[in-house]
């Protein structure tokens, strides 16, 4: 399944890992624009009960990623130092 | 592939009209009496950012501008609206006779922006000052306290100033006072603003209106061959869901920034962009459009402007999750392009509505507006208090605002999302947004984020501007203002203490070229600004100055750094500014006349004179590695004697020779500085050919000071080669000719004491 990983808002220069299955699947250095509230959106392959986490090494942070075929999309906000994620059926929006 | 270039397409019609201002109840039209402290206080109602709390039109019927009737023991306390853009009235200049029509200019530009009434008033004022000399801004926010309707249209609004950016001194002060009366009609014809501060004087100056909006924008909509057509006006009950006071219209990109106070125009040019712009894969990335925006939009320039580029596209690189974009932070000039995506999310209507048309139609054009509102440099409605590490920061202090109807808030991100949004939304800006966009300074709001700078036109300077402490005087320093074809321009500035008590003052002001500025106009052609070639940085040197007493200083106003600003015959307006820290002074407009040439070796040689590096070489008294120059000068000396052009020529020629003249030359692959031996005989014999042979007419044309310092200059290098006598014989001269033409007597006493020191 396809799953899309939408970073939003509070990222500044932050290199950012995505593991699945302890793997780096995908990696970035990531930066939100501000007339968007966006810094990515990373799709994810995965298999139904892969564990998928997000790394930011230079703070130290490790997230679960709900990956369990029920939602599509998952909004990853950096808030606080702390990462948040929100997962949706609904397509995240940006304007 | 070739993309076809703008076309002219005119508008389409609206459907249904917008609403005249006076007839909606967001309007207000007029005053009457007395608006309390409080009242006058708290800007445009609570504003959009507070669902939940109705505003309260108050309707007023139009009332005509009309001569009223004047109706003995009735007191009319009626003033129609104010609110609008003022600039610094132009006065003409007057003699005995009247206006005397002859330009001279204005160094500070003065605009003020009163925001009390209309759309929305936000209660300030707000106040731009420019100056050229040296280039500075100031820029001002005052919170108004106290509006008075005190009869019909006389308005009297008093306001406190909250906020600074710029230059302090070019406009000291705590408090605003904005009048505006009536004359001989019924309408506002006087408008002034006075200034007053307890450690400052109080200031007035005289206003024109100009516009009832802040600034004027114009927008440019094109569209790229597969997107849908722009939606550009929206029809504002035309879904269920709105406010119930929301007035039925057809309101349009125009229609919403007038509102939030702008003079809005759509560009008649439209384009439509072939697809083949997004490249390869159909879709467009932020360079792509950046560079459809530079070939497509009519007004693009890598300048700022009250401009914007509007874009319809089908979808971004960043696929269908990117509704709109201001995409230009590309390169320098940000802020000038934004774009809409038709095929993205905001097509999608939210499911069970029932007039999915209308709700899609609403999106379109609210992201539209949205993303003009980036481009005025308006943040999300929750990043408002976000500071970044790159250094972005909220103009002022905010608070962020989730849940506000705005457009810069994302409707499906409040609590009930779009439904609870537009439910209440009345298709504005808040507040803090329109505090921004009318009132911070110009170059946060203004497409393409520079610096702002009024170029400034001839005009007179409001007296009340200046304190009269000095005079400030332009003068040729000669019997008449009428020059030769090729003599360099030289004119004497003269600064004086009228104050009547002795003040402290830099006594190199007028010579050190850092503090003065001089305007040359040609007729009544454009006017050039003189640019020293040399400005000199020093200590300061402050010397008491006697009321009365003068400094002088002395330039050659025909040459600029930009080139020759006198170069051909003609009648020439001069004048000069002085900046004295906390205010420029400014001089009389000095007429001069530069004669037709009478002999053709004059129009021979003129083409190779009015270059830069000639220029150089006269300023510098020599510059003897322009070679071209010198060898010009050379000529100068050689085919035109006599002359006041070969005078200046000789003199430059000669100056090199008085002294070791130090040149950087490369040798042996490093670079060293040599100094070529003196040739003092030489030089004294050019020179005192020069300067003495018609002392007059050298005193003339090199003007007092010049002349002087040329002759002191000559008579050390005889003393210090040991020919005192010879020496002597010089400062004699210039004595004898100092004398003859009323020069100060301290000034002969001092050539006098040198004369005997020799």
């Amino acid at each position: 399944m396809i799953l899309e990983i939408h970073f939003q808002e509070g990222f500044s220069h932050d290199e950012v890992q995505l593991l699945v299955d302890g793997a780096v699947a995908d990696q970035a250095t990531l930066t939100t624009r501000l007339q968007t509230g966006l810094a990515a959106i990373r799709k994810l392959t995965v298999s139904p009960g892969a564990k998928v986490h997000i790394v930011l090494p230079g703070h130290g942070i490790k997230e679960t990623v709900p990956a369990d075929g029920a939602h599509r999309y998952v909004q990853v906000n950096f808030e606080n130092g702390n990462l948040v994620t929100t997962p949706t059926n609904q397509i995240p929006g940006y304007l | 592939m070739i993309m076809a270039k703008k076309n002219n397409t005119p508008e389409m019609p609206a459907t249904t009209p917008v609403m005249p201002d006076e007839q909606h109840p967001d309007y207000q039209a007029y005053t009457y009496g007395d608006d309390d402290a409080e009242a006058a206080a708290q800007a445009g109602g609570a504003g959009p950012g507070i669902p939940g709390v109705p505003q309260i039109p108050i309707p007023m019927e139009p009332f005509p501008d009309l001569p009223f009737p004047n109706l003995p023991n009735l007191p009319l306390k009626i003033c129609s609206a104010v609110s609008g853009r003022y600039k610094l009235r132009n006065v003409l200049p007057t003699g005995p006779n009247g206006p005397i029509g002859v330009p001279i200019f204005n160094l500070t530009s003065i605009t003020v922006r009163v925001d009390v009434d209309r759309f929305y008033p936000q209660k300030r004022i707000s106040v731009q000052v420019s100056r050229v000399l040296p280039r500075s801004t100031a820029h001002i926010i005052a919170d108004v306290t106290s509006d008075k309707c005190t009869g019909l249209n006389r308005r009297r609004i008093e306001a406190v100033i909250s906020y600074r950016e710029g230059n302090n001194a070019l406009i000291p002060g705590e408090r605003l006072l904005f009048e505006a009366s009536r004359g001989l009609g019924a309408g506002y014809s006087n408008y002034k603003l006075t200034v007053f501060g307890s450690a400052t004087p109080t200031k007035t100056y005289v206003l024109d209106f100009v516009s009832q909006y802040f600034d004027d924008v114009e927008f440019e909509v094109d569209k790229v061959a597969n997107a849908d057509d722009p939606t550009t006006e929206y029809q504002t009950h035309s879904h269920p869901n709105h406010p119930a006071s929301l007035p039925n219209e057809t309101i349009s990109f125009e229609t919403v920034y007038k509102r939030a106070g702008f003079n809005a125009t759509m560009s008649p040019n439209r384009s439509e962009i072939p697809i083949s712009g997004a490249g390869a894969n159909g879709t467009w990335s932020d360079s792509e459009m950046h560079n459809a925006m530079v070939t497509y939009w009519s007004r693009f320039s890598n300048l700022p402007q009250w401009a914007l580029w509007v874009l319809f596209a089908r979808q971004h690189d960043e696929g269908y999750s990117l509704g709109g974009i201001m995409f230009d932070d590309i390169g320098p000039n940000h802020r000038q392009g934004t774009s809409i995506f038709t095929e993205s999310f905001i097509k999608d209507v939210t499911p069970g509505d029932t007039n999915p048309d209308a709700w899609r139609k609403r999106m379109v054009f609210w992201t539209a507006v949205h993303e003009m509102g980036h481009a005025f440099n308006l943040a999300h409605s929750w990043q408002k208090a976000m500071s970044t590490p790159d250094g972005g920061h909220p103009w002022l202090p905010l608070v962020n605002q989730p849940e506000a109807r705005s457009f810069m808030n994302y409707p499906f991100f409040v609590s009930g999302k779009e439904r609870a949004f537009f439910s209440n939304f009345e298709f504005r800006f808040t507040n803090e947004e329109l505090l921004f966009m009318r009132h911070a300074p110009r170059r946060f709001v203004q497409m393409g984020n520079e610096n702002w700078f009024s170029n400034h036109g001839f005009e007179e300077p409001r007296q009340d501007m200046f304190s009269g402490r000095f005079k400030l005087e332009v003068r040729p320093n000669r019997e008449n203002n009428t020059y030769s074809f090729l003599e360099p321009v030289s004119i004497e500035l003269k600064l004086t203490n009228t104050s009547g008590l002795p003040l402290a003052l830099d006594e190199h002001l007028l010579q050190d070229g850092g503090h003065i500025i001089l305007f040359v106009q040609k007729d009544s052609g454009t006017v050039k600004k003189w640019q020293p070639m040399i400005v000199r940085c020093h200590d300061e040197h402050k010397k008491m100055l006697a009321d009365g007493e003068s400094i002088y200083g002395t330039h050659i106003v025909s040459a600029s750094t930009s080139g020759w600003l006198i170069d051909e015959p003609g009648f020439y307006n001069i004048q000069a500014g002085v900046d004295m820290v906390d205010e420029v002074l400014l001089s009389n407009v000095l007429r001069v006349f530069v004669a037709p040439s009478t002999n053709p070796e004059e129009n021979k040689l003129a083409p190779d004179y009015f270059t830069e590096d000639v220029s150089r070489a006269l300023v510098f008294d020599g510059a003897p590695a322009l070679y071209k120059a010198m060898d010009t000068l050379q000529e100068v000396t050689e085919r035109l004697p006599g002359t006041a052009a070969s005078l200046h020529a000789t003199k430059a020629v000669a100056a090199p020779l008085l002294k070791p003249y130090k040149k950087l030359e490369q040798k042996d692959g490093s670079l060293v500085v040599e100094a070529s031996k003196p040739d003092i005989d030489k030089a004294a014999q050019l020179q005192t050919a020069a300067l003495m042979s018609s002392p007059d007419k050298a005193a003339d044309t090199f003007g007092h000071i010049d002349y002087f310092k040329s002759m002191e200059k000559l008579a050390d290098a005889l003393n210090d080669s040991g020919q005192k006598a010879e020496a002597k014989k010089v400062m004699s001269s210039s004595i004898a000719t100092m004398k003859s033409r009323d020069v100060l007597s301290e000034v002969i006493q001092q050539a006098e004491n040198k004369a005997k020191a020799l």
